[in-house]
C-alpha cells in the first residue's frame, strides 16, 4: 500500500517534467557544451604532454561519464524542501501518513528517471557521435552500476543534510554556493583525482563527494583496482550520512515545533 | 534617467539589502568559496601539466579574473532585471515599469541593481592583482588605459549577453532555460579559445563575441600576439551593448502589441 | 471638457493556433496559423475631467486591456484613442505624468521599506518640487488616514492599508486621471468600504477624474456616478447608475431560506420561487424603489418563521445584470449595445 503511494509520487514528479519538454533540448545542449569544453582542454593538454601522462580517449570517456552522472544526482532535494518551506507546503507534506524522507527520495527518483531518459541517454548518444567513448570491461560493469546507485543515494543524503542545515541558516543561497564549490573540486567532475597533487588528493579521498562523479567514472575505466572495496567504503559513507541526517532531523523537527511551524 | 535619480535607486536598494544583512554576508562567503573552487580546479590542472595552450597559471588566473570581474560589473546592472523579466511578464508586473515618465529599460536596470556581486569583485580583483604581480607586463600609460577600456568593454559585453536573455523573454516569454544554458556557455572563455576547434573560435569571435571579454585583451597585454587589430577590442563592448539595448526595445514594442 | 476620448477601439490578441489529436503538439509547434481573439471590440466613450466612471464586467471582458491601452502600456489594434489630447502609446512618458495608476493585485511600493521611502522615490521620478511634495503627502496622510503606518515597512501593512498607500502614491504627482484596476479585490468588507469612501472623497476634493475597473457592482454604486458595462469586449451599457437600475428594473436580491423541516409551499407577493428543494428554497425578490425593507419584512411575516434555520441573501451577480440588460435591451431601444 505505502510502496504504491511512493511510486505514485515518483510518477507524479516524472510527469511534472514532461510538461517542461521545451527545456529538454536546451538541457542536452548544455551537457554537450560542458563535455565539449572539457574534451577540448584534454585534447589540448594531450597534444603538449607525453602520452604516459594523459590518455586522451580515456579522458573523453571520463568527461562524458561524470557530466552524465551529474544529471542523475539528487542533491537538489534541498531546493525542493526550501521552496516547500517558503510556501508552507511542508506542513501538509508532514501530515501525510508516509515517511517524509522516503517521500522526498521517490520524488527525486522521478526527476532522475526523467533526466535519464530525456537528458542523459540522448546526451551520451550525441557524445558518442561527436567524441566517441570507450566501452567498459565486462567485469567493471556491475560495480559501475552499483556505483551509480550509490552516487544517487549519497547525493540524496548530502542534499538532505544541506536542507536540514538550512533549517538553522533559514536560507539556502550561501549553502548552495558552498555545496557547488565542494562538488566542483572534490567530486572530480572535471579533473580526476588522480591528477590532483598529493595534499588535495588525500583531502578528496577523505570526503564523500568523490562518489558523485569520480568513483563511477574511475570504476568504468577500470582505474580502481578493488572496486568492491571502494563501494563498501561508499556504503559506509551512506550509513554515516544517514545517521547524521536522522540526528539533525529530530533536532529540526523539535525546532519546527518550538517555532510553531 | 538622471544620475541623481539612479543613485537614489541605489540608496533604496542598499537599504532593503541591509534588512537582510546576515543573509548578505553568508551569501558572500558562499560565493567566494564557489569561485575559489573554479580557480582551484585550474590551479590543480596546471600543477600537473604546467601549461594549457602555452598559458601558465598566472596567465590563466589573469584570464579567469578578467572574465569574473567584468561579469560581476555587467551583471550588477543587468542580471536581476533581465532574469526577472520572465516572471514579471507572467505575473503582469512588467506593466508597472511602463506607466512611469522614464524609460522602462533604465527604470528596470535601476530598480533591480544588484549589490550581490561584491564577493565576485573581491575574489577576482585579488587574483587579478596577484596574477599581474607575477606576470611580466610593461605598464606604460598606454597599457593602463587600454586595460581600463578593455575591462569596461568586457563589462558591457557581459551586460549585453544578459540583456539578450531578457529580450528573449519579451519575444517568447520563457527564458529560464536560456539563462541556464548561457551560464554553461559563458565559462568557455575561462580557457584560451585556441583550445577549441576553428568553428567555435569563429563563433566566439564573430557571433557571440565572448572572446573580446578576456582572450583578446590578454593576447595583447601578455605579449602573446602583436596584431594591431587587438587595439580595437575596447570598441566591441559599447557597440554590442547598444545593439542589445536596441533589440530589447524592439522586444518591448512587441510586448506592447505594436507589431500585430 | 473630455479628458479621455476613444472611438471604435479594438484590441486583438494573436495566439498560435493549437491543434489537438495525435500530432497536435508537433503541428502546433510548426504551424504559423494564428487565432485572433478580440479583447476589446469596437468600444467608444468619452470621459470628462473630474468625472468618476466605473468600468464593470465579468472576468475576461477586456477591462484590464482597456486600462492598459489608456495608460499607454498596450497599443490598440484599431480605432482612435486620446488621453488629454494625446495618443497614449505614442506619448507614453508625457501621458504618464498626467495619470496615476493603481493595480489592485500588483504593488508599486517597496516591500521591505517604510511607505515614505516609496513616496520619496516617486518624488524623484516625477521631479515633484519639495513644497508640492510636502503639502501633498500631508494632505493624503490626512485624507487617507495613513498617519499610523506611513513609517512602517510595507510588508507589515494590512491589505487595506497597503491599498491606501498605493492610492496616495498614484496621486502624489497630481494626475488628472486616476486609473484603478480592481482596487478592492481581496479586501475584507470594512476595508472595502473605507477604500470606497476615500476614493469618493478624493474625487470630490481634488477633482481628479477616476476610472476604475471592477467586477463588484458595489464599488461603482459607492464611488462612481457613471457606469460602463462591458461583456465579451463590447459595451453593453453606458449611463448613470440610477439609470441602469431603472432600466433593468432594479437590482434584485436572491434569497435562500433553509428550514429545519419542509414547510411546504411558501409564496411571497414580491418574489419569484427559483428553486424548491423542500427544506431549502431559493427566491428572487423583485426590487422596488423606496421599499428597501420589504424583503426582511416579507420573510419575517411567514407563519413558519421559527422553523428557519438559515438565510442567505445575495446580490445579483454581474453576469445576471448583464443578462438582464440584454433582455431589456431587446424590448427597450434606449440602451445601446
Amino acid at each position: 500500500m505505502t510502496m504504491r503511494a511512493y511510486l505514485a509520487y515518483c510518477g507524479k514528479s516524472f510527469s511534472k517534467h514532461i510538461s517542461y519538454r521545451s527545456e529538454v533540448w536546451l538541457r542536452i545542449i548544455g551537457n554537450i557544451v560542458i563535455m565539449f569544453i572539457q574534451v577540448s582542454i584534454w585534447k589540448s593538454l594531450a597534444a603538449s604532454s607525453p602520452s604516459h601522462m594523459l590518455n586522451i580517449s580515456e579522458m573523453v570517456t571520463y568527461s562524458v561519464i561524470t557530466t552524465s552522472v551529474m544529471n542523475l544526482l539528487m542533491t537538489r532535494v534541498y531546493q525542493s524542501i526550501d521552496s516547500k518551506l517558503q510556501s508552507g507546503d511542508i506542513c501538509s507534506d508532514l501530515q501525510k501518513p508516509i515517511s517524509y524522507p522516503w517521500y522526498l527520495f521517490f520524488e527525486q527518483l522521478g526527476t532522475v528517471g526523467f533526466q535519464l531518459l530525456f537528458n542523459v541517454v540522448p546526451s551520451i548518444l550525441i557524445a558518442l557521435l561527436l567524441f566517441g567513448i570507450q566501452l567498459p570491461e565486462a567485469s567493471n560493469l556491475l560495480p559501475f552500476l552499483i556505483s551509480l546507485f550509490l552516487a544517487m543515494i549519497i547525493s540524496f543524503l548530502i542534499g538532505y543534510l544541506v536542507a536540514l542545515i538550512a533549517f538553522w541558516f533559514l536560507t539556502t543561497f550561501a549553502l548552495n554556493w558552498t555545496l557547488g564549490a565542494l562538488m566542483t573540486v572534490f567530486s572530480g567532475v572535471f579533473v580526476p583525482i588522480w591528477f590532483f597533487n598529493p595534499f588535495w588528493a588525500e583531502l578528496a579521498n577523505m570526503l564523500p563527494f568523490q562518489y558523485l562523479g569520480y568513483i563511477p567514472s574511475a570504476i568504468y575505466l577500470g582505474k580502481i583496482e578493488q572496486p568492491y572495496l571502494i563501494l563498501l567504503q561508499g556504503c559506509g559513507w551512506a550509513a554515516t550520512l544517514l545517521l547524521v541526517v536522522n540526528l539533525l532531523w529530530w533536532k529540526a523537527i523539535k525546532r519546527l515545533i518550538v517555532q510553531g511551524g | 534617467m538622471s544620475v541623481k535619480l539612479f543613485f537614489h535607486f541605489l540608496k533604496i536598494i542598499m537599504r532593503t539589502r541591509m534588512e537582510y544583512r546576515a543573509d548578505f554576508l553568508l551569501g558572500m562567503v558562499g560565493q567566494i568559496l564557489g569561485y575559489a573552487a573554479n580557480y582551484l580546479i585550474v590551479w590543480l590542472l596546471l600543477n600537473r601539466f604546467t601549461l594549457i595552450e602555452g598559458w601558465a597559471w598566472p596567465e590563466m588566473a589573469f584570464l579567469i579574473s578578467v572574465n569574473v570581474l567584468t561579469y560581476a560589473i555587467g551583471a550588477s546592472f543587468t542580471y536581476s532585471p533581465m532574469l526577472s523579466l520572465e516572471q514579471l511578464i507572467i505575473k503582469g508586473d512588467l506593466d508597472k515599469y511602463l506607466i512611469k515618465p522614464i524609460n522602462p529599460f533604465t527604470y528596470l536596470i535601476a530598480s533591480f541593481f544588484n549589490f550581490g556581486y561584491i564577493a565576485h569583485i573581491l575574489i577576482s580583483v585579488v587574483l587579478l592583482i596577484w596574477s599581474l604581480r607575477n606576470l611580466d607586463v610593461h605598464w606604460g600609460v598606454f597599457e593602463s588605459i587600454y586595460f581600463m577600456f578593455t575591462l569596461l568593454s568586457g563589462s558591457m559585453l557581459q551586460a549585453g549577453g544578459l540583456i539578450l536573455i531578457g529580450s528573449w523573454s519579451l519575444y517568447f516569454m520563457k527564458s529560464q532555460f536560456m539563462g541556464d544554458l548561457y551560464f554553461k556557455i559563458k565559462d568557455v572563455i575561462n580557457y584560451p579559445i585556441s583550445a577549441y576547434t576553428a568553428v567555435i573560435q569563429i563563433v566566439l569571435t564573430w557571433i557571440m563575441p565572448l572572446a573580446f571579454i578576456n582572450y583578446f585583451p590578454a593576447l595583447y597585454l601578455l605579449d602573446k600576439a602583436d596584431n594591431i587589430a587587438l587595439l580595437l577590442v575596447p570598441v566591441i563592448g559599447p557597440l554590442f551593448l547598444l545593439l542589445t539595448i536596441f533589440i530589447w526595445h524592439r522586444g518591448i514594442h512587441q510586448y506592447q502589441g505594436a507589431g500585430s | 471638457m473630455a479628458i479621455i476620448q476613444i472611438n471604435q477601439l479594438v484590441k486583438e490578441y494573436r495566439t498560435n493556433k493549437r491543434f489537438t489529436g495525435p500530432f497536435g503538439l508537433i503541428k502546433s509547434l510548426l504551424s504559423t496559423e494564428y487565432v485572433n481573439t478580440r479583447a476589446v471590440d469596437g468600444i467608444s466613450f468619452s470621459i470628462d475631467s473630474g468625472e468618476s466612471v466605473g468600468y464593470l464586467g465579468p472576468n475576461g471582458a477586456g477591462k484590464s486591456t482597456m486600462i492598459k491601452m489608456l495608460t499607454g502600456i498596450l497599443v490598440p489594434t484599431a480605432g482612435d484613442i486620446q488621453v488629454d489630447g494625446k495618443i497614449p502609446y505614442r506619448h507614453r512618458k508625457e501621458i504618464a505624468r498626467k495619470i496615476g495608476v493603481v493595480f489592485g493585485q500588483r504593488s508599486q511600493l517597496w516591500w521591505d521599506l517604510p511607505v515614505v521611502d516609496s513616496f520619496e522615490l516617486h518624488k524623484h521620478i516625477y521631479n515633484i518640487s519639495d513644497s508640492d511634495y510636502n503639502s501633498r503627502v500631508q494632505q493624503y496622510i490626512e485624507l487617507l488616514d495613513m498617519g499610523s503606518f506611513v513609517n512602517k515597512p510595507v510588508r507589515q501593512l494590512s491589505l487595506g492599508q497597503r491599498m491606501r498607500a498605493e492610492i496616495a502614491l498614484a496621486l502624489l504627482h497630481n494626475p488628472e486621471i486616476l486609473f484603478l484596476d480592481e482596487p478592492t479585490i481581496g479586501l475584507d468588507v470594512i476595508a472595502k468600504h473605507n477604500i470606497r469612501t476615500f476614493l469618493r472623497q478624493v474625487n470630490q476634493e481634488t477633482n481628479v477624474a477616476i476610472m476604475l475597473t471592477t467586477h463588484d457592482l458595489k464599488d461603482i454604486e459607492e464611488i462612481c456616478d457613471r457606469i460602463i458595462i462591458v461583456n465579451h469586449g463590447k459595451s453593453v451599457f453606458d449611463g448613470d447608475v440610477h439609470h441602469l437600475k431603472r432600466e433593468i428594473g432594479g437590482i434584485n436580491k436572491q434569497v435562500t431560506i433553509e428550514f429545519h423541516i419542509d414547510p411546504g409551499e411558501i409564496a411571497f407577493p414580491n418574489a419569484l420561487l427559483i428553486r424548491d428543494e423542500g427544506v431549502r428554497k431559493k427566491y428572487e425578490f423583485i426590487h422596488h424603489e423606496g421599499e428597501e425593507n420589504s424583503l426582511m419584512r416579507s420573510i419575517m411575516s411567514i407563519p413558519n418563521v421559527d422553523q428557519i434555520k438559515d438565510i442567505s441573501i445575495e446580490d445579483m451577480s454581474i453576469e445576471e445584470i448583464i443578462h438582464k440588460a440584454f433582455v431589456n435591451l431587446n424590448q427597450n431601444s434606449k440602451i445601446r449595445v
